[in-house]
C-alpha cells in the first residue's frame, strides 16, 4: 500500500500550526476562561431573553427564536478564539486546519458531529423554536431548548425529552402551532345515535366559546363536526386555544362542562354491543 | 368613585359626529325607516349620554334597562313598540353553556321586527360577541366608542369644571425626575451563587408627562395630555382623573396618576375581571351563579387588593383608574379579542 506525501500546501499548515502552538499553562487558562465565558454569556443570554419573553405572554415567539441564534453565535465566537488562542493560525489556516480536525474527530465522533450541524441547520431553517409544541419521532412536546447538540422536549407527562438535533434532518417534525401562541386543539365526544344530537353539538359548541382558554378571530373560528357511525356517533370540537402551554386544561375544562351538560340534557354514551371490540369508540 | 358624563360633556370634547349618526338614524325612523342601533363603548365611556340624548329626542320612545343575567321573560315584544331604546344589552348573554340563548332569542327578534330598536352595549361584551356570535350584523349602524383626543379631553375638562379650574403648578423633580430605573435581578448561578444583574425600569409617569418644551413648559397642556393619555380618550375617566388629581385646590402633573403597576391574577381571578368588565358592573351574587364552581369571593378580595375594583355593597365594578392597566392585562392573557 502507498500512503501519497502530503501536499506542500498541507505540510506548510501543519508545520505553521505546530511551530505557532506555543500551548502553556497561561494559554490553556485563557481558553477555558474563554469557554466558561462564553457558558456564562450564554446562560445570561437565554435567561435574559426567556425573561422577556415571559413578559411578552403571548408574543413570547418574537423573543424566544432568537435564543439559538444567541447560544450558537456565543460559542461559536468563543470557539474562534479558543482555537485562534491555542493554535495561533490565521483565518485562512484555521479554515484548512477546521476541515482536517473535523475528517479526524469525524471518525470517531460522527453523531455527535452530526448533532452539532443539525443543530445549525436547525438554527438556519427553523422548522421550529422554542416553545412551540412539536412531534419529533415517537416523542411530543414543548420545545424547551435548542442546544448544541439536542434538542429539549418537555412532555405531557413533564418528562424533559433529549432529541437529538441530527433527528430533524433524519425524521419527520410536526410543528402544531409554528411560532404562534394559539393552537388548533381537537375535543372527541362519542354520543349514542338516539341521543338528540342537534342538543349535543349546540352544548359542545357553546363550552367550546365560552372556555376562558378559547381564541376566536375570523381566521381562527371555532368548528364542531358531527359524524355518523353504526353504534355512536361523534362529535368533534375544534377550537384554538389562547396559549398552547393551555392545551390540556383547555380540553379538560371543555370536556368537564360538556360531560355534566350531556348528563343535564340526558344525552347518553353509546352502548356498544357486546363482540363489537373493533368499532368501538375507543379504539375509533 | 365614578362620574356621570351628559350628552353636553360629550358635545363640549367635540364628538359631534356621534351625534350626527344618531341623529341621521333618528331621521331615518322619521321618515318610515326602522334602522337597528347599536351604541357601543367601554365603561365609563358616555354610553348613558348617547342613550339619554335619543330618548330626550324622541318623546315617544320607550326605554328598557335589562337587569343582569336577564331572561326570556325580560325580553319585551318588539312588535308592541314603535320605536324602543334597550340599555345593559350586554346582560343578555352569560359566558356559559347555554348562557347565549336569550341572546339569540332577542337578535332573532330584532331582525324581525320593523321597530326602531337603539341598543346599548358593553364595548368588551360586544367584541366577545361580534367573534361568537356575529353581533354586528344584526344591526344597521354602529355608534363606536367616544375616544378622546388631547384636545378633546382637555374641552371637556374645562367645560365641565370651568370656568374657575384649580392653580396648575409644577411640583419640580416630584414625580418628573427619572425616565428609566433600574432593579437588581438576582440570577442564579451553579450552585448556591448568584449575580445581581441590573434590570432597566422605564418610570412611565414621567415619560407620560414630559413635555417637549422644557425651556418654557407650558404645565396646563402637560396635565391634561396627561390625563388624555392616561385615560386612554375615556371621558369617564378623564373626569375621575382630574377630580383626583386636585389637592388643596392646585393640580400638577405629578398628582395625576393611574394604577402603577400590572394586574397579577391566576386564570379563575381574570375570568371573574373579564366578566365584571364586561358587564360594566355585577353583584356577588349574580357573578357567584354565572361562574359556577369558581370562588368568586376569594378572586374579588384579590382584586380588590390590587385595586382593580371597586366594592360597593353588594355591586362590583372595575375601577376607573385600574381599567386600561386591566385591559392591557386581559388583551396580554387573549381574554379580550
Amino acid at each position: 500500500m502507498v500512503i501519497p506525501a502530503p501536499s506542500v500546501a498541507t505540510t506548510a499548515v501543519l508545520q505553521s500550526g505546530i511551530a505557532g502552538s506555543d500551548v502553556t499553562w497561561t494559554t490553556v487558562l485563557n481558553a477555558v476562561f474563554v469557554l466558561i465565558g462564553a457558558y456564562v454569556l450564554a446562560r445570561t443570554a437565554t435567561t435574559g431573553l426567556t425573561l422577556l419573553a415571559d413578559h411578552l405572554e403571548t408574543q413570547r415567539f418574537r423573543v424566544m427564536l432568537l435564543i439559538p441564534i444567541a447560544k450558537f453565535l456565543v460559542y461559536g465566537v468563543g470557539l474562534y478564539f479558543v482555537i485562534s488562542w491555542l493554535f495561533e493560525l490565521s483565518t485562512a489556516q484555521l479554515v484548512a486546519f477546521s476541515g482536517l480536525m473535523g475528517a479526524a474527530l469525524g471518525l470517531g465522533l460522527k453523531d455527535f458531529l452530526a448533532d452539532i450541524f443539525g443543530g445549525l441547520v436547525l438554527v438556519a431553517e427553523q422548522p421550529y423554536q422554542i416553545g412551540d409544541k412539536v412531534g419529533i419521532g415517537d416523542h411530543y412536546g414543548e420545545v424547551v431548548d435548542i442546544g448544541i447538540r439536542s434538542t429539549t422536549l418537555r412532555t405531557p407527562n413533564d418528562s424533559l425529552v433529549a432529541v437529538p438535533n441530527f433527528a430533524f434532518v433524519n425524521d419527520s417534525t410536526a410543528n402544531a402551532n409554528a411560532g404562534a401562541a394559539e393552537m388548533l386543539v381537537v375535543v372527541e365526544f362519542f354520543v349514542d345515535p338516539a341521543a338528540d344530537i342537534a342538543t349535543a353539538r349546540r352544548i359542545v359548541e357553546d363550552a367550546l366559546y365560552t372556555s376562558p382558554y378559547v381564541y376566536v378571530t375570523d381566521d381562527l373560528p371555532v368548528t364542531v363536526l358531527v359524524e355518523d357511525n353504526l353504534y355512536y356517533r361523534t362529535i368533534r370540537g375544534k377550537a384554538y386555544v389562547t396559549d398552547l402551554r393551555e392545551e390540556f386544561t383547555f380540553k379538560s375544562d371543555v370536556t368537564e362542562r360538556v360531560l355534566e351538560a350531556f348528563d343535564d340534557a340526558e344525552i347518553r354514551s353509546p352502548k356498544v354491543p357486546a363482540g363489537v371490540g373493533e368499532d368501538t369508540p375507543e379504539e375509533a | 368613585m365614578s362620574v356621570t358624563i351628559t350628552a353636553a360633556d360629550l358635545r363640549a370634547a367635540g364628538l359631534d359626529a356621534h351625534f350626527e349618526t344618531l341623529d341621521r338614524a333618528i331621521e331615518s325612523y322619521r321618515d318610515g325607516g326602522s334602522p337597528n342601533v347599536a351604541i357601543v363603548s367601554e365603561p365609563f365611556g358616555g354610553r348613558e349620554a348617547l342613550v339619554e340624548y335619543v330618548t330626550d329626542e324622541l318623546d315617544e320612545i320607550e326605554h328598557v334597562t335589562f337587569p343582569s343575567s336577564a331572561t326570556e321573560s325580560n325580553l319585551p315584544d318588539l312588535n308592541e313598540f314603535d320605536a324602543l331604546v334597550l340599555s345593559d344589552c350586554h346582560a343578555l348573554f352569560t359566558r356559559r353553556i347555554g348562557g347565549f340563548d336569550v341572546l339569540d332569542q332577542f337578535l332573532e327578534a330584532v331582525a324581525a321586527s320593523d321597530t326602531f330598536v337603539v341598543t346599548a352595549w358593553n364595548q368588551y361584551a360586544w367584541q366577545y360577541l361580534a367573534a361568537v356570535r356575529d353581533v354586528e350584523e344584526s344591526f344597521g349602524v354602529i355608534v363606536p366608542d367616544p375616544d378622546l383626543s388631547a384636545v378633546g379631553v382637555e374641552a371637556l375638562l374645562r367645560d365641565r369644571y370651568g370656568p374657575e379650574l384649580p392653580r396648575f403648578i409644577e411640583t419640580g423633580d416630584a414625580g418628573r425626575v427619572k425616565s428609566i430605573g433600574f432593579e437588581t435581578y438576582r440570577l442564579r448561578l451553579i450552585g448556591t451563587r448568584t449575580v445581581g444583574i441590573p434590570v432597566p425600569e422605564l418610570n412611565l409617569e414621567y415619560l407620560t408627562s414630559w413635555s417637549p418644551r422644557d425651556r418654557d413648559p407650558d404645565i396646563e397642556t402637560v396635565v391634561f395630555r396627561k390625563i388624555a393619555l392616561l385615560s386612554n380618550g375615556n371621558p369617564g375617566i378623564a373626569c375621575v382623573l382630574w377630580e383626583r388629581s386636585i389637592r388643596d385646590g392646585e393640580i400638577a402633573p405629578a398628582y395625576v396618576e393611574e394604577l402603577d403597576r400590572s394586574p397579577v391574577l391566576d386564570d379563575q381571578e381574570a375570568l371573574v375581571c373579564w366578566t365584571i368588565l364586561a358587564n360594566d358592573d355585577r353583584s356577588r351574587s349574580d357573578l357567584q351563579s354565572v361562574l359556577d364552581g369558581i370562588a368568586v369571593d376569594r378572586a374579588l378580595q384579590t382584586l380588590e387588593q390590587q385595586r382593580l375594583v371597586d366594592l360597593a355593597g353588594d355591586r362590583v365594578s372595575i375601577q376607573p383608574e385600574a381599567l386600561h392597566a386591566t385591559v392591557a392585562y386581559l388583551r396580554g392573557k387573549r381574554l379580550l379579542w
